[in-house]
């Protein structure tokens, strides 16, 4: 039985009622279900689905499945996408920066892994339509430093308002994962050798020590005033180190929370391999850039998922042409992709290089994955976000095709069941 | 007491010292022969038709997918052998005579045997180098940038800690048979140690370092008198801590107890100067400079290295005497190489093409270094790291012997630098830092074609396209392609 279509403008007006409720922090939760037909959903998790509806209530995927064979509430809104095809929503493991004034680089090298990305997030409605245009529904921005250079911040964009935007608007998680940078140098070498040594030492010291006193132990760091959303990792490290500047780094060894560590070249690879590979629990997903190729063997073989641009690059001394995805899925590391540049306002054109890696030999899946589930591993956020499942965040994207086929449009964002960009009424 | 007097200079030279790394390479990724040189490979020698792996060097990688899962599948057979016999080649050991037909027989990263009749395992991997000349890589005594870094280290810092093996001047620098190089040093305070000598392991970190600091970097100007009081009186403390270590390591040796003697660090660097330990590096050109560097010589025990050394051929006998070896570029006109502004553009030149062969014929050690002592593509090209061999050959044309000139950019170079345990010759028990050359090494119209450092390939002319489009069939005679269309 398929519910009756109604009109699009009373969903916009909740959409906007519910952009309100987003400003306060709340979850976004629309009280009236909500149904999207889709010619095919690509699930992500599992096999794409023909002729699909995903029903919607309190911004969550309540159901997925064929039309035939799905109930669908009866007084679901149901936004019938006619011959389009709907993903999840992209995320982004590290951006940059969201929108031209927001830059977050802090300079220099330093050692300061308590340094919150949250505190510089300077959003711009410019940069959020960015993120949302190029279908990013959650974008982990990371201070760009080096050593240990803070934690990053997970947002998501939203509908325009009628007011300047706030960080709050967009936040989702403060302090999500541990950003790191490291360059060839013998100071920096030594930092990372002495840094994971002492987080190493913490480590045997807290499991040698006798259990009690841990029910008394305070929690590792402030709570941020907002209640903490769902999709933020489970707990952190329950006894602090000493050095509160280590408790992020214990964290990322304890797997609780995610680390993304930049590498400034191939060469940084081989120069940081043997120091990474005296810590075998410390597994923070690594961008190497351009070079990547070089260093497949390496990263296998630490077993880091890696975060890596679509682009293609000739050998410099071959003029060959190189895929360096293709390298690294076809050596089974997990790849994250993100756009050529990590700048928000620069991310024209992601979609395309997607499809050119199809066209260049890596499976779809894997592309497909690279944007969606991986990061959202990377991230640790893979329970709430990135594939479209049952009980996931409904942050869904509908495209005019095959979202891997150059020519197909992005049609329609929607995060937490709300739209926040349609093609049809942007300016 | 003379064993316990080398020893105490070990002791002397403290963990500074960067110790290479693990030298070691994975037997697996070694070079195989080239196809094109089947006929004249012995029969006697089993083939092995499987390509090597990717990882021999970026050079090798293949650019088609189903080559690189063919390898991946590879990588679950056994190990290939550790020995790799290059065969059939014109060898220049520059240590002892040339060899016809010869083999180089490599295991893992050194090589254990060089001559006519060596026996090759069975199982070695074989390069057939018929109608190719054989010969240690060249060791650039001086060179700049090959190590991927501009990187100048202070304190505690390490060039090698900055090294980059995937830069591209590192493989222009292989792509000219250069496999070693001594780099930095400048602006070190006078009487303390800098500089980093490396080997262009392209492609790995393993064995990169051979030594760092590499040596003492020393200026002795003769318009800066307090300088040279100066350094005149560290020197002369060097000599009395010398003196002293002597006295006291006789004591030990006697079983007597005795107190060590303390000195400042520039002493005790000096000090390692004067066994011998560590090269000293220091600039003179005229006839002025280098009789100032003679004096210090002789009055400090101290042994010199000069670069430059233009008008050296005037005074050969006096630099015998002074334990002082050279290193020259053998193109490189006085103009603006000398410290006296009345001499810069005016007054006798001092320069002349016979100056190597008079070193030669006075026994003083020379090396050959670049003009400059980069690898560059623009406006200077011949007078770069690109043509080294061009350098050493320039000396021969002033009478210099030619293996003396070949020596100049290997084996001299490597003793210069204090590395010829490690490269500059093919020995046994050096590293297998070898070069294939289309022509003679000194040829101005050869090729290095396939290089190995530490018994790796790390540079193939014909998979990198610097110089692969440039095919000549040199190994039939003078002809070329160039050649062949006049």
């Amino acid at each position: 039985m398929r519910p009756r279509p109604r009109t699009f403008r009373r969903l916009y007006a909740i959409v906007s009622a519910l952009a309100l409720a987003a400003v306060a922090g709340a979850q976004d939760a629309s009280p009236h279900p909500l149904a999207i037909r889709v010619k095919r959903a690509l699930t992500i998790s599992g096999d794409p689905i023909e002729d699909a509806v995903i029903v919607i209530e309190n911004g969550r995927i309540t159901a997925i499945g064929a039309q035939a064979s799905t109930d669908v509430p009866e007084e679901a809104d149901v936004i019938d996408g006619d011959g389009l095809w709907a993903t999840p929503g992209f995320i982004h493991p590290a951006a940059l920066a969201m929108g031209p004034s927001a830059a977050l680089e802090l300079g220099g090298r330093n050692n300061s892994a308590d340094r919150l990305a949250a505190d510089d997030l300077a959003p711009t409605w410019a940069g959020v339509k960015t993120l949302a245009k190029t279908g990013y529904t959650r974008a982990n921005v990371i201070v760009a430093s080096g050593g240990f250079a803070g934690q990053s911040v997970l947002i998501k964009p939203l509908k325009k308002l009628d007011r300047p935007i706030r960080p709050a608007d967009v936040l989702v998680t403060r302090e999500l994962g541990l950003c790191m940078g490291f360059e060839a140098h013998t100071t920096t070498k030594t930092l990372w050798r002495e840094t994971l040594a002492k987080v190493k030492k913490h480590r045997e010291d807290r499991a040698s020590a006798a259990r009690p006193r841990s029910e008394s132990a305070p929690a590792s760091r402030p709570e941020s005033a907002e209640s903490k959303p769902a999709d933020a990792p489970a707990t952190r490290a329950s006894e602090p180190a000493q050095d509160p500047k280590l408790t992020p780094i214990v964290d990322v060894f304890d797997g609780k929370m995610p680390g993304i560590l930049a590498l400034s070249s191939a060469a940084a690879v081989l120069h940081l391999f043997p120091i990474l590979q005296e810590h075998p629990d410390f597994k923070p997903a690594v961008m190497i850039g351009d070079e990547a190729w070089r260093v497949v063997d390496q990263v296998k073989k630490l077993g880091v998922p890696v975060i890596m641009q679509p682009n293609r690059v000739n050998r410099p001394d071959t003029s060959v042409e190189i895929v360096p995805v293709r390298d690294y899925v076809d050596a089974g590391v997990a790849v994250a992709l993100v756009p050529e540049v990590s700048f928000a306002q620069q991310y024209e054109g992601f979609p395309f290089h997607l499809a050119e890696l199809v066209r260049k030999g890596v499976s779809r899946d894997a592309v497909l994955r690279g944007v969606t589930l991986t990061p959202a591993e990377i991230l640790g956020i893979q329970k709430e976000v990135g594939s479209l499942e049952k009980g996931k965040a409904a942050d869904v994207l509908l495209w005019s095709g095959d979202p891997l086929a150059p020519g197909s449009e992005l049609v329609r964002v929607i995060v937490g069941g709300n739209t926040v960009l349609d093609a049809k009424e942007a300016p | 007491v003379t064993r316990a007097w080398k020893i105490a200079v070990l002791v002397l030279a403290f963990a500074a010292d960067f110790q290479a790394q693990d030298p070691t390479p994975a037997p697996d990724s070694q070079p195989e022969s080239r196809p094109e040189s089947s006929e004249s490979s012995p029969a006697s020698r089993p083939r092995r038709g499987r390509r090597p792996r990717s990882e021999t060097g970026p050079t090798t990688r293949p650019d088609s997918r189903a080559e690189s899962r063919a390898e991946a599948r590879a990588e679950s057979k056994p190990a290939e052998s550790p020995f790799l016999a290059i065969v059939n080649g014109t060898i220049h050991t520059v240590s002892g005579p040339v060899i016809r037909q010869g083999t180089v027989l490599v295991k893992n990263d050194k090589i254990v045997q060089v001559g006519r009749n060596v026996q090759v395992p069975a199982d070695a991997r074989v390069l057939d180098a018929s109608n190719k000349h054989v010969g240690p890589g060249f060791v650039a005594v001086r060179s700049f940038g090959t190590f991927g870094t501009s990187f100048t280290p202070r304190g505690e810092e390490k060039m090698a800690d900055a090294a980059n093996p995937f830069s591209q001047t590192m493989l222009m620098a292989l792509s000219s048979g250069i496999t070693s190089g001594c780099e930095g040093g400048t602006f070190v305070p006078q009487g303390q140690l800098g500089g980093f000598i490396g080997k262009h392991t392209y492609g790995t970190l393993d064995g990169l370092g051979i030594r760092e600091p590499a040596g003492m970097f020393l200026q002795y100007s003769a318009g800066d008198m307090s300088q040279r009081q100066q350094t005149r009186e560290t020197l002369q403390k060097a000599v009395e801590h010398r003196a002293k270590l002597k006295a006291w390591y006789a004591e030990l040796a006697a079983g007597r107890t005795a107190k060590a003697p303390t000195a400042d660090e520039a002493v005790k660097n000096f000090v390692r100067v004067m066994e011998g330990e560590l090269p000293c590096f220091i600039a003179g050109n005229t006839a002025t400079e280098l009789e100032g560097l003679a004096e210090l010589s002789l009055d400090f025990d101290l042994p010199l290295v000069v670069v430059g050394a233009t008008e050296a051929w005037t005074m050969t006998g006096r630099l015998a005497r002074a334990k002082i070896s050279v290193i020259l570029s053998p193109r490189q006109r006085p103009q603006g190489i000398t410290n006296e502004p009345t001499r810069f553009y005016e007054g006798p030149s001092g320069w002349s093409i016979e100056n190597a062969a008079k070193l030669e014929g006075g026994g003083i050690p020379w090396a050959v270094q670049s003009l400059t002592p980069f690898v560059g593509t623009g406006g200077i090209a011949g007078r770069d790291l690109l043509q080294v061999n061009m350098d050493a050959a320039f000396t021969v044309r002033g009478g210099a012997s030619e293996d003396a000139a070949l020596r100049a950019v290997t084996l001299s170079a490597a003793e210069i630098l204090k590395i010829s345990d490690r490269v500059g010759s093919l020995d046994a028990g050096k590293d297998a830092d070898i070069v294939l050359f289309d022509l003679e090494p000194l040829d101005y119209r050869s090729f290095a074609e396939v290089v190995l450092v530490n018994g790796k390939t790390v540079y193939e002319k014909d998979k990198v396209s610097f110089f692969n489009h440039i095919q000549t069939d040199r190994s039939k005679g003078l002809k070329g392609r160039w050649w062949n269309e006049r």
